[in-house]
């Protein structure tokens, strides 16, 4: 019989589930209702991502970025191992079949509940883990047992691909929906219940998936089945409820900021005063009395008044200070931040990331008419309210708006006068993480253009942060700004024709460095940079400077115990040392000094000096918006020979955490796929004869095209619409479902129009298909598997290349409008390529089973691994060459898929 | 019976003996391995003050660790004493009392106590060391420990170090071994004419810098970056330079 001829929504698990090979006969397995099996797979396809998503929660709570992105990444290569697995016990899984998917969902249940609890319980001391096997072992049986509720859900769904693979495209679009569906899942619960709880309240899921599964098949009712299956169940629960019922500790690492808050706590020194939970970060408020957040305040500053310690997930974010007037804090007056305030009389201020009102309370202070804050996260702006009786968000002159600083820059509305690039600020990443990694669409040479557009024509751009020693981050900021002006169209090439103007006229009094800086650029006039001990205050002017404006800067440099290292017409015998930093031996001035002058020296030698710096200053842009990233391979060298053994603390280890998890996957994958292909090479029927090993070799190319095409795509629609609809969580979490469920639509209705119509030449007298080799397929009507994977990669790889050119453009049409419209458009947009790509997996599958069912688990093995191998490598791409190389390495991947596909 | 008497005492004193005698060959070693420490890390490191190489010779920093540490005390190299904090790699230890140009009369302030290392070793050059640490289980300990080894010029304070010790102020210098935000506007204040200030300045769990504040006769103060460092905060200490 056909695959579904005949049996409806059942298949017969002799039948359609296996292939020559065959499941043992004789055991209970009848029938297996597949729509509801396929609801067990959907159900913990959802837990799954979910449960990932906890597991970020939770792990970013307690330790660092960097160890976050470590350890899921490792876990998350349980998909691969589960397909491995599966694959090398194929025949003993098939004849347990029943047994061991119950026994994967309970273990899948357990693990989620318990998982993380005892994953805490054997975490490395993170201070020591570089220096000692010990903490290196501790290190792996964390990451391990994290590893298994992955390896339980992947090799679940692996099993039931394997067992439905005539049904394929509703299994997998079930996997693909649930997988959707389960970022929402994840990111909705993050908002009401702790990190720590969250993985086991998510796992009721497994629970419903386990009663599904079982009542799938009639089976279970019979002895001993029906003992096995209630105390799967029984157990399973009481897992759940124990989990829930046990109390939860802070298992925060006890380096980060927060642990010193809670230890302080226990001593009586501190007190929990709040706590919002959300899928963003977990903010913690805790009146601390010995913690003094000013940052930047110079050495003579008052002290800061009193305040409440904020902490995101364990981080210590800022003060929240407890004043009523901004004549309160004193200390404002004298941080570097305050150096543009002090030069533009009652100004319209923008703050763009701000978090705790510090920087509301010195724009106030200052004398500003009105501040704008924009805050991505509105529960930050809550916290800080509610903390404190009088909240500086809710004074007349301020507003708050609850957006991405860079879409609130692009979409048009009011000027002023200081746009005060808060989001940057704060002490720098340094070495502190994979935050180094991370995007920042609003430290790119186009958001740089956008804020000078928004300014007024006496506005200044202004950013303070602390300093690095060697200078990279203030130096790549003045960089940023230069561009920026430089290459600034309409109104602001005119202003900057006339910078130049006024660069020459106010450099030839000095005689020094304007006059060539303005010959060289036309951004010279309209940049000031000056630096306390702590850090660098960088603005840029929408207008040329003229005198008057530089002795405000001169008195204010003064006046706040800093030292100016450009201004236009800056000489070297002006230069002051206040607070000594390193320069160049033998040169004049610091570091910054040096490098302004040679950033504003023209075109050659600017390009000179990103070359010699032994960090990537480059200004970064929309295709690599990695503000935080510097590091150069070319400049490994000097780095060891700088800083010793210890070269790579010295780093942003971003970068390298990367690299280091894309080896680890690498040399896993080597593993996890190599096992069970040197296997299946010795195995028959799937190398013997005709296409044979071919199948095996295609399988390994076809699976792991995708899987790393997949999740380039996704990367790039993630980016590119987040920036669009604004919010960073739910955009994110929207356009990863509509990704997936459009993707499952796709699986779907591909099997629809193909795998259905489609059907073996042969077919034994128990139903069983007889094919043994690719192509056995003689398609009646519709489209032949190979057909589809033709024509699903040839169109998957068109419409990257399309979208690449034409998604900006048709998204900046939308960009004014509310945000209901803008969500439309982006499902619109997303749609037709999310829909082709579910296409290549379901028939890929099609395709590799008709050879032998051995391959479907080679092929789930290899498609996870190269899934998680994706990510790193997709950063890695896009850090070096751009989105652009992700696109094209994703088109690739897909032409390699059509090109590659079964003859018939 | 007298003469089991007399085999009891004899196994006695060779059990004494031997005890004796592993503990001072332990005492040596570790003496060694001190001296060795110094030598490779810190003088050949450029550390050239001798008081500061002769205080790092001879502070016993085995008994500032905890004991699962203590083999690796004299790697130099930070180690964990609980409590989120760290004690130093001992070249920043012997860096930062350089910095200080410390006399033997001086009045010295510690923010941070940690273990309370550093300060035995500011202990043996100076006359009054006072040491402020916020956690009260490290200060108790440390006081402990200090009072054990006998370093009487020492005074130990679970406090917040922000404000400094008034009652003791001013001082010849002040070192900070917890990584600040910024520079504290008490410990300026509470600096002698003439006085220096040591302290890491910079974000937690990164690379911070070590400032050196000088307060001129005039009570003008300047700033200098000295080398990039990581610290833990509050009362954590260098990790490598």
């Amino acid at each position: 019989m056909t695959p579904r001829a005949g049996s409806g929504d059942r298949v017969t698990g002799a039948g359609a589930g296996s292939d020559a090979g065959g499941p043992s006969g004789g055991s209970a397995h009848a029938h297996f209702s597949v729509p509801r099996s396929s609801a067990a797979v959907f159900l913990v396809s959802t837990l799954v991502l979910a449960l990932q998503i906890a597991f970020i929660r939770a792990l970013s709570l307690d330790t660092y970025h960097h160890f976050t992105y470590l350890v899921i990444s490792t876990a998350l290569l349980g998909f691969g191992a589960s397909g491995t697995a599966l694959s090398l016990a194929r025949r003993w899984i098939e004849r347990h079949f029943e047994i061991l998917s119950a026994v994967l969902l309970v273990l899948l249940v357990v693990s989620s509940a318990f998982a993380y609890r005892v994953a805490v319980a054997l975490r490395p001391d993170m201070q020591y883990v570089l220096f000692s096997s010990g903490e290196v072992l501790k290190l792996w049986a964390h990451t391990l047992v994290l590893f298994v509720p992955f390896f339980a859900g992947g090799a679940f769904v692996g099993m039931a691909l394997s067992r439905f693979r005539t049904r394929v495209g509703l299994v997998y679009g079930a996997n693909m929906v649930g997988s959707g569906l389960g970022g929402v899942a994840g990111v909705m619960t993050a908002f009401v219940v702790t990190p720590y709880r969250m993985p086991v309240v998510l796992s009721v899921l497994g629970i419903a998936a386990l009663v599904l599964w079982v009542t799938a098949w009639p089976g279970y009712r019979r002895a001993p089945f029906r003992l096995f299956t209630t105390g799967a169940f029984v157990g399973s629960v009481a897992a759940v409820v124990v989990g829930l019922v046990l109390p939860f500790g802070s298992s925060v690492d006890q380096y980060k900021p927060m642990a010193q808050a809670l230890r302080l706590s226990r001593q009586g020194d501190a007190r929990h005063v709040a706590q919002k939970i959300g899928p963003r970060a977990q903010i913690d408020l805790f009146d601390v009395p010995s913690m003094h957040h000013t940052l930047f305040a110079a050495p003579t500053a008052a002290a800061p008044p009193e305040q409440l310690s904020l902490f995101m997930d364990g981080a210590h974010a800022g003060g929240v200070f407890r004043i009523e007037e901004a004549g309160q804090a004193e200390v404002l007056r004298d941080v570097a931040q305050a150096l543009p305030y002090r030069m533009v009389d009652a100004p319209e201020v923008l703050i763009l990331g701000e978090q705790t009102g510090v920087n509301v309370w010195m724009a106030l202070a200052h004398g500003a008419q009105t501040v704008t804050v924009v805050q991505p996260n509105p529960q930050l702006i809550d916290a800080a309210r509610e903390a404190v009786d009088s909240s500086v968000f809710d004074r007349p002159e301020v507003r708050v708006v609850s957006a991405e600083p860079r879409l609130f820059l692009s979409r048009a509305g009011q000027q002023f006068d200081i746009i005060h690039l808060a989001s940057a600020e704060g002490m720098p990443a340094g070495s502190g993480g994979l935050a180094s990694m991370r995007e920042d669409y609003t430290l790119t040479v186009e958001a740089t253009r956008a804020a000078l557009e928004r300014l007024t024509p006496s506005g200044l751009l202004t950013v303070t942060r602390g300093m690095q020693t060697p200078p990279r981050d203030n130096v790549r900021l003045f960089a940023l700004f230069e561009e920026a002006l430089r290459t600034q169209g309409g109104g602001g090439a005119q202003r900057a024709g006339a910078a130049a103007g006024d660069g020459e006229e106010g450099g030839a009094g000095n005689g020094g460095a304007a006059q060539r800086a303005a010959a060289g650029s036309t951004a010279a006039g309209r940049l000031l940079q000056a630096r306390n001990y702590l850090a660098v205050t960088t603005v840029a002017a929408a207008e040329p400077l003229g005198q008057a404006r530089i002795d405000r800067f001169h008195s204010t440099v003064e006046a706040l115990s800093m030292d100016a290292d450009y201004y236009p017409g800056i000489s070297p015998a002006e230069l002051t040392e206040r607070n000594r930093v390193s320069g160049p031996e033998g040169g004049e001035g610091s570091y910054y000094y040096h490098a302004a002058q040679r950033i504003l020296a023209g075109e050659g030698e600017r390009e000179a000096f990103f070359s010699d710096w032994v960090y990537n200053v480059r200004p970064p842009n929309d295709n690599r918006p990695y503000f935080h990233s510097f590091f150069r391979w070319d400049s490994l060298s000097r780095y060891i020979e700088s800083y010793g053994q210890f070269w790579f603390q010295r780093l942003e280890l971003g970068y390298a955490v990367v690299v280091v998890t894309f080896l680890q996957v690498l040399i896993a994958a080597l593993v996890l796929v190599l096992a069970p292909v040197l296997v299946l090479r010795r195995k028959a029927p799937v190398a013997r004869g005709e296409g044979g090993r071919g199948a095996i070799g295609w399988t390994v190319l076809h699976f792991t095209a995708i899987g790393l095409g997949f999740l380039f795509i996704e990367m790039l629609h993630i980016q590119r619409i987040t920036r669009f609809l604004g919010d960073p969580i739910y955009s994110t979490a929207a356009v990863l479902t509509a990704i997936l469920v459009f993707s499952g639509v796709g699986s779907y209705v591909q099997g629809r129009i193909g795998g259905a119509r489609a059907k073996p030449r042969h077919t034994g007298g128990d139903g069983r298909q007889e094919s043994s080799r690719m192509g056995r397929l003689l398609p009646s009507r519709g489209m032949s598997a190979a057909e589809r994977i033709r024509f699903g990669g040839a169109a998957v790889a068109a419409l990257a290349l399309v979208y690449y050119a034409a998604l900006d453009p048709v998204l900046n049409v939308a960009i004014g409008a509310g945000e209901p419209l803008r969500f439309v458009v982006s499902l619109i947009m997303l749609f037709p390529i999310s829909f082709m790509l579910g296409w290549l997996m379901p028939a890929g599958l099609e395709a590799a089973g008709r050879v032998s069912g051995d391959l479907i688990p080679l092929a789930w093995a290899v498609n996870g691994v190269a899934s998680v191998a994706a990510t790193p490598l997709s950063v890695m791409v896009a850090s070096g060459v751009g989105f652009f190389g992700v696109t094209l390495l994703a088109a690739v991947c897909y032409l390699v898929v059509a090109l590659a596909a079964p003859r018939r | 019976m007298r003469r089991a008497m007399i085999r009891r005492v004899f196994a006695l004193m060779v059990v004494l003996i031997v005890l004796v005698a592993v503990g001072v060959a332990s005492a040596q070693e570790r003496e060694e391995e001190r001296r060795d420490m110094v030598d490779r890390h810190i003088a050949d490191e450029g550390i050239t003050d001798s008081a500061v190489l002769d205080a790092m010779r001879t502070v016993p920093r085995h008994e500032f660790v905890p004991e699962e540490r203590r083999g690796r005390a004299y790697a130099n190299r930070p180690l964990p004493i609980g409590e989120g904090q760290t004690i130093s790699q001992p070249y920043i230890v012997a860096y930062m009392t350089e910095v200080l140009e410390l006399e033997p009369g001086d009045r010295v302030i510690e923010v941070g106590t940690g273990s309370g290392y550093q300060a035995a070793v500011l202990a043996e050059i100076v006359d009054e060391v006072y040491t402020i640490e916020i956690i009260d289980s490290l200060a108790e300990s440390a006081a402990r420990r200090l009072d054990e080894l006998a370093y009487d010029n020492v005074e130990v304070k679970q406090d917040d170090g922000y404000f400094g010790w008034s009652e003791h102020a001013p001082f010849d210098a002040v070192i900070v071994t917890a990584a600040a935000g910024h520079i504290p506007s008490p410990l300026v204040e509470q600096l002698k004419p003439g006085g220096r200030m040591v302290i890491p300045v910079g974000p937690v769990h990164a690379v911070q810098n070590l400032v050196l504040v000088t307060k001129d006769r005039n009570g003008d103060v300047t700033t200098e970056q000295l080398m990039p460092v990581r610290f833990v905060p509050m009362t954590g200490e260098a990790q490598d330079r």
